[in-house]
This record gives C-alpha cells, structure tokens and sequence, in this order.
C-alpha cells in the first residue's frame, strides 16, 4: 500500500474542508429559503419614520429650554401670523430682504432652526415646523400681502380657526388646523416667535397629541356619531 | 357663592362672548373667565373611566351635571395630566341615544317596561332555565370596567348562591394571559413593582405594545424622566411602527410571534457573556420547563393543563442554544446586533431596566410563554422587584387587575384562590353565609368556551354586563349567530345601543361611572374610590343594583340585605375579609374615600410599593428576596420554546391581520364615539398598510380595501402612513367601529393556559375593492 | 341694584390709566383683554342713586373713549345669602 505522505494528508484535509464548508453554506441557504411563502422578505426589517407622527417629537430635547430661556415673552399677536398669509395654511411670505438671491435653505436656516433674535429686523425669526425641507423659496417667495393686486379676484380667504374650541372650561383645545407641513408643535407654540394667543404654557409636554385631538385630519362626519 | 356673584359672572361671560364675536382671536387672563364658567362648581376626585393607568381626575359638578375635568394633582399616578379621553370622560354621559329605560323583546320588537318588571322577567327566566337545564345553563359575563362591587356581587350571587362557575368577564380576552404569566413564575397575580419604577429606571424595553397611544400617561412620565436625564433609553420592540416607535430612542421591528425567540436569545447573550447573576439565580429563582407543542384551542372542548418539570442550568443552557442571535434573526427579521444590543442593555449592571408590555405579548396564542420569557431576562439579571427594575405587565381596563383579577370574576377563581381548593371554598362559604357545598369545585367554561357552550346549548341564559362581546369576540360571526338561537335569553346590561344590545331579549339601562358610588384598580394595584356625584338618568341603575335586586327575588335576600344609602361601603368591607393578611391587604374604606388611591398590600398604613422585597414588603421575609408566591419561594425560571402562530400567512392568505387600539377611542367605541370631539378626530376605522404593498396592490390612502379571512371579509378605507405604518405583508385594523366589524375576520385561537385569544395574528388577501 | 357688564374702549395710549382709574371706582370688576385694547367691566351699584352716580363718573373719565353696554340685570336689594 503506497504511503500515504504528510503533503497528501493536508491536501486531503483542506478538500474535505472545503467540501464541508460549502454543504454548510449551501445548506444554510436552502433552508432559508424552504421558509414561509408571505410577501415579506426574509431580511432585517427597516424602521421607518412617519413624518404625522415623528415631527410631534422633533426638537423635544429644547423643550426644556423654553422655561429657562432668557427671551423676553412672545409679543407677536396672530393677526401679524395671518398677515403673512394668503389664507390658513398656506405658506408665508418671506417679510424681509433677502440679500442673496442664490443661497439655498441652509441660510435660512441659520435663523429659522430654532427662532434666534435678529437684532437688525428687532424680531425673534419663527422656527420652522419642517427644517427636513431645503428648497424654502421652492413655497415661500418675498413681497408683502398687503401690495396691491394688479387684477382682481373672487378669492374668498376662509376665516382663520378659532382658538376657542375646547368642549369645556379647563379642556385642551382641539388642534384646529391640518397637520401637513406643521407636525412639529413646538415650532410655532414656544417661544418667543409664537403668536402670544397659541403660546403653551407647558411647552416640556412633549407628547402634544395624547391631549390635543387632531380634528381636521380625517374626513368629518356630516353629523355626530348616527346612532 | 351669593346671587349677586353669579349674576356679576354670567354679566362677565356676556362680555366675553360678545367681544369675542368681534374679535375672534381676543384672549382675556384666563382664571377670570374661566372662573366665571365654574363659579358654583365642585370638584370631586375619581379615577379616570378608561384605561388601566387609572389617572386620578377632578370633576366639576354644577346643578347636577359634569361641566369639566381636571387631573387630579394629588394622584400619584398622573400628577394632574391626562389624555383627550380623559379630559373629555365626562362628555360620554352625555349622548343622546343614552339608555335610560328597560326594554324587552317582544314578538321581535323591543318595548319599554318598568324596570322593577324587568328585573321580574330576568329573575323568573333564570329561575326556568335552571329548573329545565340546570344552573349550570345560566351564566354571567361581565367586566374588566365593573367596579369592584359589581364583580364582587356576581361572583358571591353566582357562585356562592346559585352555585355555578360560569362567572367569566371580558379581561378574559385582554389580561388572562398577563395572570398565568404571574402565576406560573411567581404563583401570585399582579405586577410586583409599581409606576414609581419609571422614576428610577435608566432604560425602558417596550414589548409589542403602542404606549403613546394606549397609556399616554405613563408614556409621558417616561418621556419626562428622558427629558430630564438624557442617557435614559427607551426601546420599541413591536411589529409595527407607531408614535412610540418615532418617540423612542431605537424601534425594532420583529415578524409576529418570534418575539419568543427573541427573548429566548437575549437569555441566550446574557448567559453566553456570563451576565447573568449567578448569586441571585442560586438564592431566589428555580428552573422548570412545561408542556411544548400545546395546540391553539381551536376546537369546542379543548383542553390543556400544563405540567412542570425541573430543569438544571446546564440543560437550560443548552435548550438556549437554539436562539443563538444569528438563528433568531432568521426567525424574526431583527438584526442579530440589535439582540445583542438588547441584552447588553438588560444586563448593564449600571442600568435599571423596566419592561412594559400589554396586548402584543397577552394576546398571544403562546402568551403565557412570553411572559414567562420576558420575566426570565428580568431574573437571569436579577433586576426585579426593587426600585426601576421591573418586568411590569401593564393592564388595559381600568379594573381588570381591581374587579376581575382580584374579585377573582372568573370561571376559575374566588375572591381569595380558587374553586378547586377545598381551603378557599371554606373561606368564601363562610364569609359569603352559603354553605360550602354549594361553590361547585370545577371550573366550567372560559370566555371563548362559554360562548361556543352558548352556540352549542349548554348555557340558555346568559347575562352581558359592561361590556360589547359582539364586537369584541374574535371569529365573530359564530358568536353572533350562537346568541341569536331559539332559547338563548339574553340579558344586557349597558348605557348606550350598541350591537350586543341589538341581540338582547332583556336591556337594562345602567348608570354609567361617576353616577353610582364604586371603586376601580389599576395596573400598579391601587385602588381608587369615586363617590356618587350625578343621579343616573331616567330609571338607569348601577349594575350593582341590579344584581342585587334579581338576587333578591331569586330568594337570597339573606345574603344580599344591604340598604341602598351605604352598601357600598358594606360590600367593600366583607370584601377586605378575602384578603386580610400582608400579602393582600386593602385599605379601610375610609381610606380609600379621603385620598386618591390606595396601593394594595397595605400593611399598617403603609403600601407595599415593591414585593417580594423584604426591605419595601412586610410579607417577605428574611434579607434581600421572598418569592413567597410559591412553595420553594423562589421564582420560577421556565425554558418555553418559539411556537408558530396558530395561522400564518400561505399563498391564499399572504398577509398578517393585527387588529389594536387609538388613542382617541376605547375599545368599541360605545361611549368615545359620542364625545364630539374624539369623533371629530377620529370617524373611522381604516386598515393600515405599508406605502409598498399599497403599491403593489395599486391602492392609495383611502381607497376602498376588502380583506378577506377564512371567516369573512371586509371592506376599509385605505391609510399609508398616517397614524402607523406596518411591517410589509401586515395590515393594522382598530377595532372601535361597529359597522366595520374587524372581528368577523379574526381567529378564536388562545393560548392554552390562560385561554386568552390571539387577536394581533391570523392570515387574510388585501385587496383593492 | 343693577348689575352691567360693558366692553370699554380706551383713548389709545391711556390704557394703562383707564385700568388705574376704573378699578378704583366702587362695585367695578376690570378684566383687560391680553392682545387687544379693549376692557370688560362689571359694575354692581346696590341702589339706584348708586348707579347714577357710577354713571357719571364713568362718563366723565377723559381716558375712556367708549363704553358698550353688554348685559344688563336689575337685581333687587335683597340680603346676600
């Protein structure tokens, strides 16, 4: 019988693992895929973001900062917040100059991120609800309501909400308006960019819509509920 | 406050009005204005009507009516917030279709009658049912939103005086499971720690439950403690995307039901990396294993008892090595280093760790098992029963732990133990003034069971309190046709028309809440009393009163002789004899009336906020840890194994059906569906769908969708990413609304030990309509 | 006697001393609006020469430029409960 010399022996090994490893591989494969026939696939599931949820808690870590900020109270009224637009929620227009033409959303963001005071307008700038968004002037172009119109229109802007609706005394008020665009509370009901009449007194209270009904979300029943 | 007060603050609400008409947006300093609303009013404490947190809410009563709400600050529980449920509870007294009459079936129409003649028919049909098929053809299926007296009366009228155990409610369907989980780990119910435990823990592990939306009140004590102390985590483990899940820090998406398995591997990492705390394993926890391949309990008759065997660690060891981290990922779709990552964080000795869980792991064909795997990671790290580390099964209703699970409403259990124990029947005769003979030593049926003994004619009367099984009941359309049948009498107690009103044969009108004087217990084992504060409409009458009254003219006047004015108070005193002694004692009623809530055990005016800890529970004895639930007082450690769901999705029927809550509606949506305002919010039920499969299918945010079960079929509105986004090949449906009955799909499959269906898994085909 | 509620118009400028001036009169509540000018008033005079005299006082304020009346009750001087 030929001898069987140290050479053969390695090379016969590493065959024989190499054999093994690939029945393991494939073997490993095969049963993976004799798995169930659903429509989800079998790898890691993605953790989404939904924006009607997600932006409620957008910037909660400065929640707290509104109590210890130094910032005189807010003195803009709502009335200057509907100036600036053509009808409730629609975009505002921009009320000041613009000194570059071309910047993108980065710029205006140096303000508009978290409401700092802009010493030569004398005003804190309004935080924006939606800082994901980059292209601003793609909605929000410059110029005045209040510069005349050179043709005439039948539009009729709808009343604003009315702050007013809570169901009784002490109640939280419903949130009047849609939330596309405007999922983050904070942005425009702290601080001291927010209209006196909408302003929190509990800003740290993160979780905004455990007490605050969206009731202009869903389509509204023609009446209360039939039964 | 005088007349001329109130003149001077309607003149002032006057003013307002009309500068308001002129100025729409004009704000005056609130407490004046508001003031002049509530001149005259007083406030009065209560725990909330919904949820099991059982925040504590201050009414405003004027002239016999509720005008406002308020959180209570003095409730330890939720510090003066609520939820828009909450805020607006009240608003639910006060729908128009509000049943304020009895009415009985007659010739298929119903007809008003006296309510004294109603409770006649009820009282004489039950004596004929009885006479003609036995007592145990009459049955009583109440609630986990009784109050304590309720389910005390019926457990003492059925059990002790007629003498049957078909005494079920419907926290059968929600919390059995959370109960067999306690008793099979710990032999005692209900969480050992309390909500204090959010104070102190560092990280938070969220097991398949929406708590944004389902307890929004403790989510915001979570989010408070995060605000305030930046390095607390918490983590969404769930099969669906929702407010928590944006809320939290991290949100892990697992394939339904192989939660089991991920639990099994994190046990698996905390072994592997020596984490685990061998001193504790040693002095305090015992090792078992049960039953596998225990069935769904889909046929009539099923039966199941589990039995427990030793385990060594060693062998328990290696039952873990099939949920490696690598095989579990291939089981659930988590990444194998988020597992790792959760182990990590249960076993930081720097962390407390809490885990909440509610319906996703209760409602779970192998649910009893999950719960048993989430207190494993709890005792393979020794972080239980003290302050910040808890395993804490929250509860849903807000008396499910206070009337069903320790008034013991259930086919099984008594006020104190169970029927098969001879020692407990004597208890209960005794106190009760029946003699023990009568408290039948066998259970008969669970809920599910009890209505297919209805379908199949072994129970011919069965009386529905507080709740809307034909809504709730999974495979619905069984249930509603079973008590439909010839000679099923079928009594209702209720405070609005709802679809199980519309099978009845007997409606009573019931008073609703803060119009009876009752109590309420919570997750954390508080109870909490709230005082009569509003005269029930028309000829309404607390389900209490009720019992009473047909008890009475069944003849057992002896052992329900209290007086109107303060029985109350009487029932809540024989009730505390049930359970004198420093593992359950209730506070006087005294107690109970002058303060928020009181936690049970209570021991020498002192609550016991965490047990089986000898330094917080008096019962506990020796220096660190007592499981004195069980004979070897320690706690049990069982292997439970991955299981698949009892219908999974195939090539008929390829995507998951999960069914749940909103935040705006409770359960049925009988009460919330008639506060404007949640209304308003939320008008319907829809069917959730990942944005891919809703392409796939060419269907977009609310286009008509029929899914279709082996039982039934539906047509919904569409919604793509609104309120929550399933994982792809799921669908979500709520299940508030009553003419979108989601329940006609589902499956009547339950966890064999606690009997508890599965709500959140059965296959169905989505389909644009 | 009567008891009146009245949305009060300051001259604009004179808030602050219309505030001053009407919460000194007798039987005067005063409830300023928080983003706008205006004022609610609640007087209750308990006698008819009373409320003459309120009257006049009121109408001779140089910071009050116009006074509304909302509502308007005529309450019977019985003993306060």
């Amino acid at each position: 019988m030929p001898r069987l010399d140290a050479n053969r022996l390695i090379l016969i090994g590493y065959a024989a693992a190499l054999i093994a490893s690939t029945v393991y591989v494939v073997g490993e494969a095969v049963l993976a895929g004799t798995g169930e026939v659903a429509l989800a696939p079998a790898g890691p599931i993605e953790t989404p973001s939904i924006p009607s949820e997600s932006g409620v808690f957008r910037r909660e870590k400065k929640a707290l900062a509104y109590e210890k900020s130094k910032d005189k109270p807010s003195t803009r009224l709502l009335a200057d917040y509907y100036s600036r637009r053509a009808f409730p929620g629609a975009p505002p227009s921009i009320p000041h100059q613009i000194f570059d033409e071309r910047r993108d959303g980065k710029s205006c963001l140096a303000c508009h991120t978290d409401g700092e005071y802009v010493p030569f307008l004398k005003a804190y700038a309004p935080v924006v609800p939606h800082p994901e968004m980059l292209n601003c002037r793609q909605c929000h172009v410059a110029g005045k309501q209040d510069q005349p119109v050179i043709t005439a229109t039948n539009f009729v802007m709808e009343k604003p909400p009315s702050i007013h609706g809570a169901a009784m005394p002490g109640a939280p008020p419903p949130i009047p308006h849609t939330l596309a665009m405007r999922n983050n509370c904070l942005a425009c009901h702290a601080g001291p960019s927010a209209p006196k009449e909408i302003r929190t007194t509990h800003p740290e209270r993160v979780n905004c819509r455990q007490c605050h009904a969206a009731v202009r979300e869903m389509d509204q029943p023609k009446e209360e509920f039939p039964r | 406050m005088n007349r001329r007060e109130l003149i001077q603050q309607m003149a002032l609400s006057a003013a307002v009005a009309a500068a308001r008409g002129v100025f729409p947006e004009i704000t005056f300093a609130a407490p004046a204005v508001e003031d002049a609303a509530l001149r005259g009013a007083s406030w009065k404490k209560t725990p909330c009507r919904f949820c099991g947190v059982g925040c504590g809410l201050l009414v405003a009563i004027q002239d016999n009516r509720a005008v406002a709400v308020k959180g209570d600050p003095a409730s330890s529980v939720n510090k003066g917030l609520c939820c828009v449920k909450g805020y607006h509870s009240v608003l639910a007294l006060y729908g128009k279709d509000r049943l304020t009459t009895a009415q009985v079936r007659r010739n298929g129409k119903l007809v008003t009658v006296p309510m004294a003649e109603a409770l006649d028919l009820i009282a004489s049909k039950m004596k004929e049912t009885i006479a003609k098929t036995g007592k145990d053809s009459v049955a009583i299926y109440g609630s986990g939103q009784w109050t304590i007296p309720d389910g005390y009366v019926a457990s003492k009228f059925f059990k002790g005086c007629l003498g049957t155990n078909n005494v079920e409610a419907n926290a059968r369907l929600c919390m059995a499971t959370a109960v067999s989980g306690f008793l099979s780990s710990f032999g005692l119910d209900e969480p050992m720690g309390c909500y204090e435990d959010i104070d102190h823990a560092d990280a938070f592990i969220l097991w398949g439950n929406n708590m944004a939306e389902m307890h929004p009140v403790l989510f915001s004590r979570m989010l408070d403690r995060r605000l305030a102390n930046p390095e607390v985590k918490i983590i969404d483990v769930a099969t669906r995307s929702t407010r928590t899940s944006m809320a939290a820090d991290r949100s892990i998406l697992f394939r339904p039901q192989s939660d089991l398995a991920i639990a099994n591997a994190i046990c698996y990492e905390i072994i592997r990396n020596g984490w685990h705390n061998k001193a504790f394993l040693d002095r305090h926890v015992s090792l078992h294993q049960g039953k596998t391949n225990i069935g769904y309990g889909l046929e009539d008759n099923f039966v199941f008892e589990d039995q427990a065997k030793d385990l060594t660690f060693d062998a328990y060891k290696k039952m873990l090595e099939d949920y490696t981290p690598a095989k579990a990922e291939r089981i659930s779709g988590v990444p194998a280093k988020d597992i790792q990552y959760l182990a990590w964080l249960y076993a930081d000795p720097a962390r407390k760790v809490t885990s909440f869980w509610c319906m996703g792991p209760n409602q779970h064909s192998r649910g009893t098992w999950m719960n048993n795997l989430i207190y494993n990671i709890h005792l393979l790290t020794g972080k239980i029963a003290s302050p910040g580390n808890n395993p804490f099964s929250l509860t849903g209703q807000p008396s499910a732990c206070g009337t069903v699970r320790e008034v013991g409403t259930l086919t099984n259990r008594l006020p104190h133990g169970v029927v098969t124990s001879a020692e407990d029947r004597k208890l209960a005769a005794e106190i009760w003034g029946v003699p023990a003979e009568r408290i039948p030593a066998k259970p008969t049926f669970h809920t599910v069971e009890m209505f297919r003994a209805l379908d199949r004619g072994q129970i011919r009367f069965l009386w529905i309190q507080v709740t809307n099984p034909m809504v709730s009941m999974p495979k619905l359309r069984r249930y509603r046709d079973a008590a439909k049948k010839e000679d099923r009498f079928i009594v209702v107690s209720d405070v609005y028309p709802t679809p199980t009103t519309e099978i009845a044969d007997v409606i009573l009108p019931s008073a609703m809440w803060i119009e009876r004087e009752g109590m309420f217990g919570n997750s954390e084992r508080r109870t909490q009393h709230f005082e009569q504060m509003l005269k029930p409409p028309g000829e309404a009458m607390s389900d209490t009163w009720q019992l009473i009254e047909v008890a009475r003219r069944m003849g057992f006047g002896k052992q329900f002789p209290w007086k109107p004015e303060n029985h109350i108070e009487e029932i809540w005193k024989e009730y505390g004899r049930f359970h004198a002694g420093a593992k359950h004692n209730m506070a006087s009623y005294s107690d109970l009336r002058s303060r928020p809530g009181v936690m049970w055990p209570y021991v020498n005016g002192k609550e016991t906020k965490w047990r089986y800890n000898a330094r917080y529970d008096p019962a506990a004895k020796g220096d660190s840890f007592d499981f004195y639930g069980k004979p070897d007082h320690k706690a049990w450690l069982w292997f439970r194994p991955y299981e698949p769901a009892a219908e999974e999705p195939d090539k008929n029927y390829p995507f998951w059906l999960n069914t749940g809550r909103v935040l705006e509606h409770w359960h049925t949506g009988s009460m919330t569906r008639r506060i404007p305002v949640l209304n308003r919010a939320m008008p319907h039920s829809y069917v959730e769908l990942h944005p891919e499969d809703a392409k796939a299918l060419g269907i977009r945010d609310g286009d008509r969708v029929k899914l279709t079960s082996r039982r039934g079929s539906l047509v919904l509105p569409a919604s793509i990413d609104k309120r929550g986004r399933p994982a792809r090949g799921a669908v979500f449906v709520p299940f508030f609304d009553e003419s979108m009955l989601i329940n006609e799909l589902t499956l009547d499959s339950f966890c064999p030990i606690s009997k508890e269906p599965d709500y959140k898994k059965c296959a169905i085909k989505v389909e644009k309509a | 006697m009567p008891i009146k509620s009245y949305i009060v118009h300051p001259v604009p400028g004179w808030r602050n001393e219309l505030i001053a001036a009407l919460s000194g009169l007798p039987g005067c509540q005063v409830t300023p609006a928080e983003n706008n000018p205006i004022v609610i008033l609640v007087t209750d005079s308990h006698s008819e020469s009373e409320e003459t005299e309120l009257e006049d006082k009121l109408q001779s304020l140089p910071y009050l430029q116009s006074l509304a009346l909302v509502a308007g009750h005529m309450e019977t001087d019985e003993p306060d409960e």
